[in-house]
């Protein structure tokens, strides 16, 4: 009787389920990608600034010397810290959101169902349930389909219901850290202007490419001719670099307030019948692009 | 003696217009930097440049820690949240577990009616 009513249920819940399915683990992975883009961001920033003072002390030995108390992070690790665990948190929630309503759980259901119909099976082809019950495989294999139905109902009912009350309460959080990230990342104006990791960026690199034009004016005559085309050909790098890492930040800050707006539809998507997976496709695309860039830039410049 | 009067227009400077007048200093001694024809006159800018340069990281690095408090207390509300979720996700992974006891029971029988065929029973 219970095994002939839960198609019945399960109809009902295939809407949500299809729609969970494909809009969660898209949505999970471009938020994964995002918060690790910002990662990156202060890596390289912090890395940009040890490269600045690396070459300053390069350029200045002569005249200063080494002190090891100048040798800081830009950050203090607490400042770091507090954003990294953040960061981890917002990671764990996209994979735990993935890991429940993602197939994989529901193929687990199947698989270990199968399994057990296997086992149901072999016990009535043996003698003496044979004898007790005459159609015995045939009850099995009901017996199979109807427990297969009943833990994917539950399972899926549980995550149906509780997956979007979940996912609005994280609307205000994930609004209020994406608010702060983009704070954290900044702007800029014109000139030096500007905030955050964007203008200690821009500085990293101004700094740098100064130190690195000093350090040629004071070694040009001792450089071989090659030694000197290499170091003048860092300039101009260095002056495209600079370009091309404000505008990473500037799109990594784009990507944080679709976050915001990618949550709000996932939630329409597990709510109602909307299919979003295009929406949150095209910030998976970009988030992913600015992950292969950004990596590429920290590594040293030299 | 009480406090002392403020005059209105006074201790309006916020950081973020000490740091707009930095990068100003910043930005002229850059470019005055790549106009300078002797190294002399390079060094000496260069040297200030250096000097201005740390007083702007640090002004960005005490933006940045002015919102760390506020990450702490919302990395507890996203943590929360993950509780839910792992509650959820040991749910479900109960209903598979049952699963995977019922087929042992299934398979266990299986061995127990087997081993009572070979004794002839």
């Amino acid at each position: 009787m219970l095994a002939a009513a839960i198609p019945g249920y399960l109809a009902l819940c295939s809407c949500v389920s299809s729609r969970v399915h494909s809009a969660i683990p898209a949505f999970a992975t471009a938020l994964t990608s995002t918060t690790t883009n910002v990662q990156t961001a202060f890596e390289t920033v912090e890395q940009k600034y040890e490269e600045a003072q690396a070459l300053e002390l390069a350029v200045n030995y002569d005249t200063a010397g080494f002190d090891p108390d100048k040798v800081n992070p830009w950050l203090q690790p607490e400042d770091m810290e507090a954003r990294t665990k953040l960061l981890k948190a917002l990671q764990q929630y996209a994979s735990q959101l993935e890991s429940i309503a993602g197939k994989d759980s529901m193929d687990e259901a199947d698989t270990t169902t199968k399994a057990l119909g296997a086992s149901l099976t072999e016990i009535s082809k043996s003698e003496p349930v044979k004898k007790m019950a005459g159609e015995a495989s045939m009850a099995s294999n009901a017996a199979t389909s109807a427990i297969d139905n009943i833990a994917r109902w539950l399972m899926e009912s549980k995550r149906s219901k509780e997956l979007p009350n979940l996912i609005q309460q994280m609307q205000e959080p994930i609004e209020t850290i994406c608010t702060l990230l983009r704070k954290d990342i900044g702007e800029r104006t014109k000139g030096s202007h500007g905030s955050g990791l964007r203008d200690q960026l821009w500085l990293d690199y101004s700094q740098l490419i100064m130190e690195q034009d000093s350090f040629i004016q004071h070694n040009k005559d001792k450089l071989t001719p090659i030694e000197k085309r290499t170091e003048i050909e860092r300039l101009p790098a260095l002056v495209r670099e600079r370009k091309e890492s404000d505008e990473t930040l500037a799109q990594t800050s784009d990507c944080l307030k679709q976050v915001v707006k990618a949550n709000a539809e996932l939630l329409k998507a597990v709510q109602t019948k909307q299919d979003l997976r295009s929406e949150i496709n095209d910030l998976f695309q970009e988030a992913s692009r600015i992950n292969d860039f950004a990596h590429s830039l920290n590594t040293p410049s030299k | 003696m009480g406090a002392p009067q403020l005059t209105p227009g006074a201790l309006t400077v916020s950081q973020q217009d000490v740091h707009d007048a930095y990068s100003d200093l910043y930005d002229n001694l850059n470019q005055a930097y790549w106009v300078a024809s002797t190294i002399e006159d390079k060094d000496r800018l260069h040297g200030t440049a250096e000097t201005v340069f740390e007083i702007l990281t640090a002004l960005n690095a005490a933006d940045i820690k002015s919102r760390t408090d506020d990450y702490a207390k919302l990395t507890k509300a996203v943590s929360d949240v993950n509780k839910k979720l792992k509650a959820i996700q040991e749910e479900m992974d109960k209903i598979i577990h049952n699963l995977t006891v019922a087929k042992n029971m299934a398979d266990a029988i299986t061995k127990a009616l087997s081993t009572a065929k070979s004794f002839g029973l």
